[in-house]
């Protein structure tokens, strides 16, 4: 059966008889990407506890730096 | 992204740059100023931030990815909790002249809201985690851990903000998962929220410098609450002598002119 461009398999049929449309699988992500993509993740996180040592440093620019990386990181996962 | 975000984004950063460009101190203010650099060092972080939410978090984000996050975010909020434990007990690991020193973030308001974003996203994970009999025991001892250092980080922290925005969480993320569920369960998880409800007022009201902040009873919460006020009518003055503002990063300076708290 054929309903708007889609095989629905009919109760009685037999379903090795009707033709399918199987979703695409997809592409598998290169191992380099994926690891990429971990290490994106996980230093954005960090960077929001990251410090360096000495005065008012625990503020933002080590933390904004740290961001930074992740994002160029993490654009290395999604190229 | 979606176009809507993007042209908004775009909208939005041209404005800032306009009122950058018109400003008392373009040069300056186009940078940002100390200690936050809100100009172009540190606002293409902010963007680079949410384009990468969206593209490793999104709706069609892997399974894989999401763990990664949790994970992440659990390890960030125990060492967040165990350095805003020490503190609160007296010990300074990370040397500092501050009464409230922060833990690893700049001040005490960052520290607690960030204690409450830490709650916000590891609450329905361990809820998941202990109702999904395959995970692994380590598992949910450790995400129950990290959500306890991240309720203590709030309550420790002394931030009022802080507080309100964890138990806020914990009302919207609770209710949002009771409404849905079956009856046997949604009385187990009314129980729950008012068990965490009472460990984040009753842990408040318990630690003393908390609970002073908390009832106004010292002297620098109340001059911190009227530090803001005075800072909103500063700035309802300058915006009244500018109607157009005075660009990113300029209420510095347009105050020291106009203050009041001086």
């Amino acid at each position: 059966m054929h309903v708007e461009g889609r095989f629905v398999m009919s109760r009685t049929a037999s379903a090795t008889r009707m033709p399918q449309r199987v979703a695409p699988r997809p592409a598998p992500i290169p191992p380099g990407r994926r690891r990429a993509a971990t290490v994106g993740l996980w230093l954005l996180v960090a960077s929001s506890i990251f410090f360096l040592p000495d005065a008012f440093v625990r503020w933002f620019l080590p933390k904004d730096a740290l961001a930074a990386i992740a994002v160029v990181l993490a654009s290395v996962a999604v190229a | 992204m979606p176009r809507w975000f993007v042209a908004a984004a775009s909208a939005a950063l041209a404005v800032a740059l306009l009122s950058v460009l018109i400003s008392a101190a373009p040069g300056v203010q186009l940078w940002g100023r100390w200690p936050r650099y809100e100009g172009l060092v540190t606002l293409p972080v902010y963007f680079g931030a949410v384009w990468v939410g969206a593209r490793l978090l999104g709706p069609a984000a892997p399974a894989a990815s999401l763990r990664t996050l949790v994970r992440a975010i659990a390890t960030a909020a125990v060492a967040l909790g165990l350095v805003s434990l020490l503190e609160a007990v007296g010990a300074r690991p990370i040397a500092t002249d501050l009464a409230r020193p922060g833990s690893l973030t700049g001040n005490a308001t960052d520290q607690g809201v960030l204690g409450a974003i830490f709650c916000a996203m590891l609450i329905l994970p361990v809820l998941r985690a202990w109702a999904e009999p395959r995970k692994a025991f380590a598992e949910r001892a450790w995400l129950s851990t990290a959500l306890l250092f991240a309720a203590a980080t709030v309550i420790v922290s002394a931030s009022r903000a802080g507080l309100l925005a964890a138990v806020t969480v914990l009302g919207i993320l609770m209710v949002l998962e009771i409404v849905p569920s079956t009856s046997r369960r949604r009385l187990h998880l009314v129980g729950l929220t008012a068990l965490a409800g009472m460990v984040l007022i009753g842990g408040a009201l318990t630690v003393p410098f908390t609970r002073s902040r908390l009832l106004g009873a010292s002297p620098l919460s109340t001059q911190s609450l009227e530090g803001r006020f005075i800072f909103w009518s500063d700035a309802a003055d300058v915006l009244a002598e500018r109607p157009l503002g005075v660009g990113v990063s300029g209420f510095l300076n347009a105050n020291s002119r106009n203050s009041t708290s001086n």
